[in-house]
């Protein structure tokens, strides 16, 4: 009886465990911060009357963060034409500024993608609506700010032994604060040293900083090609960029010309050969019609 | 069988004795190949290396590395000399070792009507160099080597043992160079190696085992650090 008892218990247990959503038990995967600017994918659909995704009141507002690159896809729900525009420079003047500064699709439908970048828009809020029918499909769409991080140049070539640098730019759009920077070598190796001048980076809205990459081989290094990925963060934000390393060497080896004693020497020895041969074939064939000429008949 | 038993024993490190000589604390790194192939690892290695036993050390960069400097080599004193230059022995003509003095028909022309200087290619560039032969260590370089120990790292310096010979009758007393071609972080790693080895109290037979078990390993060349003369592999280091 008792071990009924005890697998009922374990049963309602199974049972209750199992009919809690997912997301309260806690996150299965850990939350991975994004490395580099993503591209955001937004699926919206096009209804005339009632707004994007037919919800007029508010239309979806768009959340990116700047340096993404957006990739919408976009339908009519309703078979009427729409055209997807983001006022980029909050000027209201329609398609007049479409593509750049304001961003804008193809008329469809039935349905198009259209991607593009948030990185020359400055961080903030903007509207996003449809050209043929803006009083009623339209929404807030936000640049969030963030920071973006390059490498010049993103390759290198180091002789085993010897080392290159890489000047890594961060550039801000609406972000303010310190990014601090770290690198890693892919595949590890001791052999390969990674320094960055400064470690950390602060920058204001809408500027830049710089910090230089150090990569340092010895003459064990294997040669191969690593990649030295650096990252900056500050707080939840994250992103990296790669520089492309090869390790090279060569062979320490020349060619010469022929020692002029080496190549005389061989060249009178077959010089004498050929001439010897010449002459004993000359001796050989005048003993033998010599011969012939005094033969008795 | 009779050659193979002594091949043996001469390997046999039973058979050497350490043999200590009086030699200068002085060395001198040569570094033509640092003009294509710069290595400031294993410059900075190899100079602290000897420098921790007592060693001063003499740098000559690309642009020292010229004819004259060979020929008074042997008078300048020094106990141990690298040098990192290129070698000619691939080609199997000659081995000769490249100085960074561009090639000139007008320049050094008895020398070069007597073998002792030739020209040198170096890969694809167009410019070519004045390179020194066996003759030119035998009968142009001025003064004897002190018990010198000569690493030559370039391809192929001990192919034959043409070159080391004329090193050897000029006064030097072991010299240690491969016997293929050799990739410059091969040889690098492999002299580094050859030179800390010596420094801790091993032989020149034990040193270039070991360095030539331990340099990186090449994917196209099958090189050995190898010595002269075969029964100078006790010579050791004065420390």
């Amino acid at each position: 009886m008792a071990k009924l008892g005890y697998l009922a218990v374990a049963l309602s247990i199974f049972l209750i465990v199992s009919i809690i959503p997912l997301p309260l038990l806690g996150p299965i995967v850990p939350k991975i911060p994004r490395a580099q600017a993503a591209t955001v994918p937004i699926t919206l659909s096009g209804f005339a009357t009632t707004g994007w995704d037919g919800s007029t009141n508010p239309n979806p507002t768009i959340t990116v963060r700047a340096f993404d690159t957006v990739k919408l896809s976009l339908s009519s729900a309703d078979g009427a034409p729409h055209q997807f525009l983001l006022d980029g420079n909050r000027d209201g003047s329609g398609t007049v500024d479409c593509p750049s500064p304001d961003p804008c699709s193809a008329v469809f439908p039935p349905s198009t993608i259209y991607s593009f970048s948030v990185s020359n828009i400055a961080a903030g809020t903007y509207t996003y609506y449809c050209t043929i029918h803006p009083t009623s499909m339209f929404g807030s769409f936000v640049v969030a700010p963030d920071f973006s991080i390059n490498a010049n140049p993103s390759t290198l070539n180091i002789p085993a032994g010897s080392f290159g640098t890489s000047q890594i730019t961060l550039n801000s759009n609406g972000f303010s604060g310190t990014v601090s920077l770290s690198s890693t070598v892919v595949p590890s190796t001791p052999t390969i040293t990674t320094t960055l001048k400064p470690t950390s980076v602060l920058l204001n809205p809408g500027g830049s900083g710089t910090s230089t990459l150090n990569v340092t081989t010895t003459s064990f290094t294997p040669l191969a090609t690593y990649n030295v990925n650096v990252t900056g963060t500050s707080g939840a934000l994250s992103h990296s960029t790669q520089v492309t390393v090869t390790v090279t060497s060569g062979t320490i080896g020349g060619t010469a010309t022929t020692n002029p004693r080496g190549l005389t020497l061989p060249l009178i020895g077959v010089a004498t050969v050929i001439a010897s041969a010449i002459v004993l074939t000359g001796i050989y064939v005048r003993r033998a019609r010599a011969k012939r000429i005094h033969k008795p008949k | 069988m009779l050659a193979g038993s002594f091949l043996l024993l001469v390997r046999s490190p039973l058979f050497y004795s350490p043999v200590e000589r009086t030699r200068p604390l002085r060395a001198a790194l040569v570094d033509e190949v640092s003009a294509t192939i710069p290595d400031p690892y294993f410059t900075a290695n190899v100079t602290n290396t000897l420098t921790r036993i007592g060693y001063t050390v003499d740098y000559y960069a690309p642009k020292d590395v010229t004819v004259d400097l060979f020929k008074n080599l042997p008078s300048k004193g020094y106990g141990i000399i690298i040098l990192r230059n290129h070698s000619t022995g691939l080609t199997g003509d000659v081995i000769a070792l490249v100085t960074s003095e561009p090639f000139d028909h007008g320049k050094y022309v008895n020398e070069q009507q007597a073998g002792l200087v030739v020209e040198a290619w170096l890969g694809s560039s167009n410019t070519t160099y004045f390179s020194i032969t066996p003759t030119f260590v035998r009968e142009a370089m001025q003064g004897t080597f002190p018990n010198t120990l000569l690493v030559v790292m370039g391809c192929a310096g001990l192919m034959n043992s043409e070159m080391a010979q004329a090193f050897v009758a000029r006064g030097a007393e072991v010299y240690v160079s491969w016997d293929q071609i050799v990739l410059a972080n091969q040889s690098d790693g492999g002299a580094i190696l050859l030179i800390q080895s010596m420094t801790t109290g091993h032989t020149v037979d034990d040193a270039v085992t070991s360095a030539t078990e331990n340099a990186p390993s090449s994917p196209l060349y099958s090189s050995q650090l190898r010595y002269y003369p075969l029964d100078r592999g006790g010579v050791v280091l004065s420390l």
